[in-house]
């Protein structure tokens, strides 16, 4: 295929290991450019076969959402594609592209969509292992299946020991914000860490729930960290 | 195809800011959902249907629960599919989900059927499997809407109860492809937890006060779902550093620093919704501006990409307050003080409903010293007024629940733009307050 100039539908799918049916709900959805003609005079060139294989670097590797990816491309230009396509770039500098667009940590497609999310509430495993079972969506931030290093390397946010600073500043913070006037004190916000536990507070508003889901979010890193060791 | 845009625009209550800082100023963003083009077909749907059978469903409330259920499976079209479920502190998943044409639809009247009362109500847990029925088709039925809808008399006592666990729920499940509406049966049902599956969920929030009323509700519920141009709509609004933000409808959001994400579920034909935020704003350089940036986003029906709206901005300018301070836009004020109104009457009765009554009336009469001044000059401001000072005298004993139902829902619903589907009118929402 190295000097072909124009693909065809099955010749992308060929190549790609993608199903050409796939391959058009991406066209329908943004991800790809369409094709240059209609019917079966349609043909698709490199910059549509680059763009497939970057789809199946986000979506396999860093399991984002087609949404997600959609927008990870948009801030690409077609030279940053083809490098992606070619397994061209640094680990470091792909993270960043990709969680550029991560618009939300807890969003990930590595729980398997909403089946994959609430199978993991109806019947969670045991130890909530990620290689066995679907993860639990409560572990927002659990990482890649197989992909991404182990947490408190790069690429996750900082070593247990900074986990634990960002957690006292974050509750600090919170906690200067109390007591309010008696009216509010008396609301309580609850964010859950795992299915069975759970971190509540009072006197806060609603701006201040980020902070108190940040808090959470460092709890859930923590204990996952003692799970694993 | 073109397809339908959505109208946004954002307007502040005042154009100018407090240099000194501290300034509160009241953003409102309207949206109007374009018509639903009328050729075009409606979207399949993949519906979920899960019915609360626990003791108190039994006799009147779940036979006409089930009748509802039977109108259902009449009404949807060859291509949708159904799937049922039953619980009280168990669940049964009376038929997954299955397609109307064949022989599913006398599939589904049988299973309808074979409902029968129980004990306990696992809420979290029956709305949940239902989920997971309607997830369960989610790959193969593509291109179909994915729906729950929950119905339930009953305060859960069981599995998930804490409202905020369920939003998050609802919410993920949500942004996952898969929205939840809730039917809230007779007087004891906690809308707490149902308007938490509803609002998260993306769906809406009914109330069945007479069980006659559930097959108008559930009908209802159907149509809206034919009648929608937009799913999981949201804003994305980035406000000025430094703002503090607070949502008045009691939407749900979510956000990180001055990243605010509103979550609006869906949108019917021609439906204006308006989300008002009260923002305390910091001081700044006089004559200078800061800006809010508002992005409306959702997906069509039965598609998984989200389209975006041109983004709209809307500007404050730092001053020194004048005599008497600067003037009130009247139409963004008029839009601003009716949702102030309806989150105190809201946070009033909520506050009633767990038998804190002076803390209520306390919260009423602190809103209404700035309220007062605030509406002085609106149109309106008069009647609003009155209904607060209306409200301060009625929280200050517990209310029955049928009224703070009545009220709460009548807030809701003004403030979603959602219909109530209960054929029978309950007058204006203030005159429940008088109901004791």
């Amino acid at each position: 295929m190295g000097k072909k100039r124009s693909f065809t539908l099955q010749d992308l799918a060929d190549e790609t290991g993608v199903e050409p049916r796939t391959i058009r709900s991406w066209i329908e959805k943004g991800l790809l450019p369409g094709a240059s003609g209609r019917g079966p005079e349609a043909s698709y060139g490199w910059k549509h076969l680059n763009r497939i294989r970057a789809v199946l670097v986000f979506k396999d590797s860093y399991r984002l959402t087609l949404d997600e990816i959609r927008q990870a491309l948009l801030r690409l230009d077609n030279d940053a594609i083809a490098a992606i396509a070619h397994d061209a770039v640094e680990p470091t500098q792909l993270d960043l592209w990709a969680r550029g667009a991560e618009s939300d940590p807890s969003r990930r497609a590595d729980d398997g969509g909403a089946l994959g999310y609430v199978r993991a509430l109806l019947r969670p495993s045991p130890r909530g292992t990620a290689d066995t079972g679907a993860p639990s969506p409560a572990r927002a931030f659990a990482r890649p299946r197989g992909t991404a290093p182990p947490l408190g390397r790069a690429g996750s946010p900082g070593s247990a020991g900074s986990r634990l600073e960002r957690l006292a500043e974050t509750l600090a913070r919170l906690a200067r914000k109390l007591p309010r006037p008696k009216a509010r004190t008396e609301w309580w916000a609850s964010v859950s860490i795992t299915p069975d536990l759970e971190l509540r507070a009072r006197g806060l508003d609603s701006a201040d729930i980020p902070h108190l889901e940040q808090v959470a979010d460092l709890l859930r890193l923590l204990i996952q960290e003692g799970t694993h060791r | 195809m073109t397809h339908p845009q959505f109208q946004v625009e954002a307007a502040f209550d005042r154009g100018f800011i407090n240099e000194a800082g501290d300034s509160v100023r009241h953003l409102v963003v309207t949206l109007r959902a374009p018509r639903l083009e009328s050729d075009r077909p409606r979207t399949p749907l993949d519906l979920g249907l899960v019915i609360d059978r626990s003791g108190s469903m039994s006799g009147e409330r779940l036979a006409l629960a089930k009748e509802a259920a039977a109108g259902v499976v009449e009404r949807l079209a060859d291509d949708d599919h159904l799937s049922l479920v039953a619980f009280d502190d168990e669940v049964r998943v009376l038929a997954p989900a299955t397609p109307l044409s064949g022989t599913g639809r006398d599939r589904l009247v049988g299973a309808v059927g074979r409902i029968g009362p129980g004990g306990a109500t696992d809420l979290g847990l029956g709305w949940l499997t239902g989920v997971e029925t309607v997830a369960a088709a989610q790959d193969e039925l593509e291109g179909h809407r994915h729906h729950v809808i929950v119905l339930s008399d009953g305060k859960a006592n069981r599995g998930i109860t804490g409202p905020h666990e369920l939003a998050r729920h609802a919410a993920q499940l949500r942004e996952r492809g898969v929205s939840s509406s809730a039917v809230g049966i007779g007087d004891d049902y906690s809308p707490d937890q149902l308007q938490a599956i509803a609002e998260a969920g993306g769906g809406d929030l009914h109330d069945a006060q007479h069980a006659h009323e559930i097959v108008e509700v559930v009908l209802g519920e159907l149509n809206s779902l034919a009648d929608t141009v937009g799913d999981d709509l949201r804003l994305a609004i980035t406000l000025p550093f430094g703002t503090r933000a607070q949502l008045l409808g009691g939407e749900h959001s979510s956000g990180r620093g001055h990243h605010l994400s509103v979550s609006l579920g869906s949108i019917g034909s021609e439906v204006t919704r308006t989300v008002v935020l009260k923002l305390t704003l910091p001081g700044g350089q006089r004559d200078e501006t800061v800006t809010t940036r508002v992005e409306a986003s959702w997906r069509e029906p039965g598609e998984l990409a989200r389209r975006t709206a041109p983004a709209v901005e809307a500007t404050l300018t730092f001053g020194r307050p004048p005599r008497g301070g600067w003037p009130l836009e009247e139409a963004v004020a008029s839009s601003a003080a009716l949702r102030w109104q309806g989150w105190i009457v809201r946070e009033a009765i909520r506050l009633n409903g767990q038998g804190r009554c002076d803390d209520a009336v306390e919260l009423v009469a602190s809103e209404l010293r700035w309220f007062e001044r605030y509406v002085a000059g609106l149109p309106e401001g008069g009647r609003l007024v009155h209904e607060l000072h209306r409200t301060a005298r009625t929280v200050g004993r517990r209310m029955n629940e049928r009224s703070r139902k009545e009220v709460h829902l009548a807030h809701y619903k003004l403030a979603t733009a959602r219909a109530d589907h209960r054929m029978a009118d309950r007058g204006p929402w203030a005159d429940h307050l008088d109901g004791e």
